[in-house]
């Protein structure tokens, strides 16, 4: 999988780029607008990460409508530091398929990333399989051995981030945030999120699995099956 | 008090002891005129009367008509002297023909008649002078009132007229919006002060609003320049917490780094909409309905209201208002999710939407009574609560803008903010 990363702060470019290179991404990098301009149009990539600011005379903006002019089935994800609404709507208008706000969590990134790619690649219909369970994003249902899992919204939810994030230590506020969405701002305790685990552990764990979730103290939770 | 009645009061002060003090003055000298006449009339009786005496050494007959009348009478030897000169007097006499006691002037002077002192006093009634000064009066006094009212009405009408492109220019100013787009435009005026005024007010429209563009454009710069390096810190956070060598001891350290850094990046984000909500960035208006919004932020508290075991009372019922939706969601959101923050364990949570008022109560520990601190940035009801405490004030700005009510309180262990839609409730 080709990514284009267009991001003019180097350290953070240097992060994502070796996040999703961990994750078995070929990453591209451009760090201002005529670069990214010519290899968002010279080539081929499977997604493109789009920073809005960019030096060099244009903006995010400007790659996203001169790359969907000539391939709009292009998959785009905005990383922005503007969280202007009009710069959201503007964004998704030309075509953005997803916008982050800066400051994100890679985990998050590498989630929606996944996600967009599954329905670019697979329309969506392909399972996700880790072990014994097998999720179908298209009709949101688990199996475990092939047994139906019944799961709330959230708890689909964070079973997904877990299996897009897996041998990772994910942090409770990336957890939560992930669950919240966009608001999750307005709240500072997140405490909620340990029914929501402990209740998806049982479930796994009821219908035969072994407990793929770790405690990391204080930080957080891993999803693995080593160790 | 309003420019017309302003200039209609200064006009009546300036003019108004200027009539009265002519009507004094005019009164008083009409008054002198009259005396003055009637004096002279008494003095030439009194030479008229000299001369008699004078050609037939003895006085002349006793006299009395309706107005004037003279008589004389003997003076005691010894008082000759004292009799020397003339006096005037006013007194009062009385007219037998009109059967009543009348004003009159008196003039009093001696003669000699054949060694005898007399002394005379010739008297003239004042009744009709005193009639014509009333008369006088009365007719100034109306006059002054009539023209007094007719120079006010006429002030008023030119006040009017000259202030007209002065009002056109403060409506103008009124309507006048930073976040809007046209710049300020102001009718011209023949009137050169005014015309001035509005070149003036043009130019330091034209000054602030693009003094407002630069700050805007720098707040969202400044957002810019500091949520990156907020990212790049966090970023570097994640990885350095997939280090599997790391001590637990160091993981800890570098995870409160990541919650403070988030700490911060959600400071940021908050101030920044509440700078937004302040500069008036939200002016589009639609119908809004609120039900569906309360009730999509209790579905999206229903996590933290299951973990406070928070009791429900809701009663909604359908309310649509003119307003603009993002603004009304923000109100939605903070009034909602700080009645759940600021709630106690097994706490209340009641809100009552009705054709008049949103009403959020929730159960609360005291520290929240204090209304007027809760509102300033930062304030923070509860010392451990992480939250950023610009909830209240974005609450407070948005009901400002949008001619909301806003009422809050603290009784009996329950705070409740209320939202009336229409500020002349109460």
């Amino acid at each position: 999988m080709k990514i284009l990363l267009i991001e003019d702060e180097p350290e953070l470019a240097a992060s994502i780029s070796d996040f999703l290179k961990a994750e078995g991404y070929l990453v591209e990098p451009a760090s201002d607008f005529p670069t990214a301009l010519e290899k968002a149009v010279v080539y081929q990539y499977d997604c493109l990460l789009v920073d809005i600011n960019l030096p060099g005379g244009g903006t995010g903006l400007d790659v996203i409508r001169a790359l969907k002019t000539l391939r709009p089935e292009a998959a785009v994800i905005i990383i922005s530091a503007r969280n202007a609404l009009d710069d959201r709507i503007a964004g998704l208008d030309f075509g953005a398929d997803d916008y982050l706000t800066k400051p994100f969590h890679l985990s998050e990134l590498n989630a929606r990333l996944k996600a967009l790619l599954r329905r670019r690649h697979f329309g969506g219909s392909s399972d996700i399989v880790f072990h014994e369970i097998r999720v179908n994003p298209n009709h949101r249902s688990v199996y475990v051995k092939e047994t139906l899992l019944d799961l709330t919204p959230k708890e689909y939810d964070l079973l997904l981030y877990f299996l897009a994030n897996q041998h990772r230590v994910l942090r409770r506020e990336s957890i939560a945030e992930h669950l919240l969405g966009d608001d999750a701002d307005q709240m500072d305790d997140f405490n909620f999120i340990y029914s929501h685990i402990k209740n998806l552990r049982k479930k796994l764990v009821d219908l035969g699995c072994p407990d793929y979730v770790y405690a990391v103290y204080g930080i957080g939770y891993k999803f693995t099956d080593s160790k | 008090m309003k420019l017309l009645h302003k200039t209609q009061q200064l006009f009546f002060r300036g003019v108004l002891p200027v009539f009265v003090a002519a009507g004094v003055v005019s009164f008083f000298t009409l008054r002198g005129v009259f005396d003055h006449e009637t004096d002279e009339k008494l003095m030439g009786v009194q030479a008229e009367i000299e001369s008699y005496v004078q050609a037939n050494d003895t006085l002349p007959a006793f006299f009395q008509t309706v107005f004037d009348r003279w008589y004389a009478e003997r003076m005691p030897n010894g008082s000759v002297k004292n009799t020397s000169g003339q006096t005037f007097s006013d007194t009062t006499l009385f007219n037998k023909f009109e059967n009543e006691m009348e004003p009159f002037r008196q003039l009093r002077f001696p003669v000699m008649i054949r060694g005898q002192a007399w002394r005379v006093s010739v008297s003239t009634s004042t009744v009709e002078y005193h009639d014509v000064v009333l008369i006088l009066a009365v007719l100034l006094t109306t006059v002054f009132a009539l023209l007094l009212l007719v120079m006010l009405w006429v002030n008023r009408v030119v006040s009017r007229k000259v202030w007209q492109p002065f009002f056109e220019t403060l409506e103008e100013m009124r309507r006048f919006r930073l976040a809007d787009h046209a710049p300020l435009k102001l009718s011209p005026s023949s009137v050169e002060e005014i015309q001035e005024l509005n070149t003036t007010l043009e130019n330091l429209a034209h000054q602030v609003r693009q003094d407002y563009h630069t700050v805007k454009k720098f707040t969202e710069n400044a957002s810019h320049e500091l949520q990156t390096p907020l990212a790049v810190i966090q970023s570097k956070v994640e990885i350095l917490l997939q280090d599997e060598t790391m001590s637990e001891m160091q993981a800890q350290q570098i995870n409160i780094i990541g919650q403070s850094t988030q700490r911060m990046a959600r400071l940021n984000r908050s101030l920044l909409l509440l700078s937004k909500i302040e500069n008036h960035q939200f002016p589009a208006r639609e119908a809004v309905a609120l039900k569906p919004l309360l009730e999509k932020r209790l579905v999206w508290l229903e996590d933290f209201i299951a973990e406070k075991r928070l009791e429900l009372q809701i009663e909604l019922a359908e309310k649509t208002l003119e307003t603009n939706l993002f603004l009304a969601e923000t109100l939605v959101t903070n009034l909602l999710t700080n009645a759940v923050k600021h709630n106690i364990s097994e706490g209340m949570l009641r809100v009552t939407l009705n054709e008049c008022a949103l009403i959020v109560e929730n159960s609360a520990a005291s520290p929240e009574g204090q209304v007027a601190d809760l509102m300033a940035r930062f304030a923070r009801g509860n010392p451990h609560s992480e939250g950023v405490g610009l909830g209240l004030a974005m609450v407070l700005e948005i009901c400002e803008q949008q001619g909301l009510g806003l009422e809050m309180g603290f009784e009996n262990g329950v705070w409740s903010a209320a939202v009336f839609f229409k500020k002349s409730v109460f």
